[in-house]
């Protein structure tokens, strides 16, 4: 399963997972080539023994399974878990528990990672999103296909009072991530 | 294929086998890249993290050089400078660290580089959004001259609780008639907190204000990594009637280049008491030098 050399391929899904969240709402090229590899990926450049993890959503088994596998990553409960995995876009308020750190130590919040059908600069089908804050140029707009309204719904309600809040990252399946740090205002349109 | 080159690039891809590539191992990059991860979504806020040694002593850049070495790849061009110089001990030292231990070419120019890591000055030049600045930063508490116990300090963050450090501003003004502060002026991020920009002069805060790059800030011995992401606020402290200002060099120029609009460095000779100006930042003072020299050049023709 791993890259044939992992350093290095961590190395650079870092970088763009760094640009992502530091331009929130872009749309970055993640892992095109071969999408299926997008959240193994992602899971190895992040997570290990050091952090816990949780998933909401279907086939959670099977994707708890890989997660532990890949990285050594301890399976929690959602609200002390270091990086959820919300599969299919939709967590059903499950999200709402999550990790927000505390005022001394925000950076306890948890990280969200959202498997969603695609990201879009156009379209119909999906929800628009309207971002604004840190790293966004006035404003920023992206299509999220897959995604439940109500999940940006709650994100915005859990980080309401920053610094506490989560940070999530968005990875489609034609292997494209898109960031959204907590410090970014939402708009759903 | 020529002997030479090939034992050239031989012994640089030896050199650099002899270690994980860029030195640290995944897990301790991992754990340094998560934590850049929270700083950017938390800018201006320092997040702790574990700071493992390095062949380099803390307090000689290691916060910025765990930060570089956790973002390199063999693909990037480096440029590492100290109080703007690219030949300084520092700076030369660190580029030829990452140098050995990733391969990665390295550049004195600004608009060549990808990642720059600096000590003490932000280029003159104007960065792209594809660059990233790593600052190296020595006291990462902006205030700890007004509160020694971190768990305060903690406290005072959390609660957006400033009003000490905005006690301190008006006393200074009352004992010197302006703010004395030169390097590391505080400033206000994203609205939320009070961070300290490292020891940059007052010259490169305006720089950092809804920049189109990235800042990392690194500081290895008090184990903090924060950030500003592009295009936030970035606001010096300051009151209604008693505005920040930037150093100013009335009518002097740099001797070598003759650039007046650039931050310069004050060289006293000793001997004589006789002060000079130089450019502070000197791969920009080459190029204005260059650009100057064809332009004698062609009118010459």
């Amino acid at each position: 399963m791993p890259a044939a050399n992992s350093t290095l391929a961590t190395q650079q899904a870092f970088r763009i997972l760094l640009q992502a969240l530091s331009h929130p709402g872009e749309i970055y090229p993640w892992s095109p080539s071969d999408p299926g590899q997008g959240l193994p990926l992602m899971l190895q450049t992040l997570l290990d023994h050091e952090v816990s993890f949780a998933v909401i959503g279907p086939e959670s088994d099977a994707t708890a399974a890989l997660v532990r596998d890949l990285t050594g990553s301890r399976l929690s409960a959602v609200p002390a878990a270091d990086f959820i995995i919300v599969t299919r876009g939709r967590s059903q308020g499950g999200i709402l528990a999550a990790k927000r750190g505390t005022l001394e130590y925000p950076d306890q919040g948890a990280t969200v990672i959202y498997l969603v059908e695609s990201l879009d600069r156009e379209g119909q089908a999906g929800l628009w999103v309207k971002l604004q804050g840190p790293g966004v140029n006035r404003e920023m707009r992206a299509m999220i296909t897959g995604l439940a309204a109500d999940e940006i719904l709650d994100l915005q309600k859990i980080n309401q009072e920053f610094p506490l809040g989560v940070d999530s990252f968005f990875l489609d399946r034609a292997g494209q991530v898109m960031g959204l740090p907590r410090s970014s205002l939402l708009e759903v349109q | 294929m020529r002997l030479n080159a090939w034992l050239q690039d031989h012994r640089r891809v030896k050199k650099s086998r002899d270690y994980n590539f860029a030195f640290i191992n995944e897990a301790a990059k991992r754990e340094i890249r998560r934590k850049i991860l929270k700083a950017v979504a938390i800018p201006g806020y320092q997040v702790p993290f574990a700071s493992p040694e390095l062949p380099v002593a803390r307090g000689w850049g290691t916060g910025g050089l765990q930060l570089t070495l956790s973002l390199i790849g063999p693909e990037d061009i480096l440029k590492v400078i100290d109080q703007g110089c690219d030949g300084s001990v520092n700076a030369v030292n660190i580029k030829k660290f990452v140098g050995q231990v990733t391969g990665v070419s390295t550049t004195t120019d600004t608009r060549q580089a990808t990642i720059i890591q600096t000590r003490h000055r932000i280029p003159e030049e104007a960065m792209t959004r594809d660059q990233i600045l790593v600052l190296q930063v020595p006291f990462p508490e902006a205030l700890r001259t007004v509160e020694p116990s971190e768990a305060e300090t903690r406290r005072m963050h959390g609660e957006a609780d400033y009003s000490q450090m905005w006690l301190y501003l008006y006393e200074d003004i009352v004992k010197y008639g302006e703010i004395s502060i030169g390097a590391r002026y505080p400033v206000t991020v994203n609205g939320r907190y009070i961070m300290d920009p490292s020891p940059i002069p007052r010259w490169d805060i305006p720089k950092l204000h809804l920049a189109e790059t990235l800042f990392l800030f690194g500081a290895g011995r008090e184990k903090r990594i924060y950030a500003i992401p592009p295009h936030t606020r970035v606001e010096p402290l300051e009151f209604e009637d008693e505005k920040f200002r930037v150093e100013d060099f009335p009518g002097q120029a740099c001797q070598r280049c003759g650039s007046s609009a650039t931050f310069l460095d004050e060289i006293i000779d000793e001997a004589s008491g006789a002060r000079t100006y130089l450019c502070s930042d000197t791969s920009h003072c080459d190029k204005i030098l260059a650009q100057q020299e064809e332009k004698e050049v062609r009118s010459c023709k």
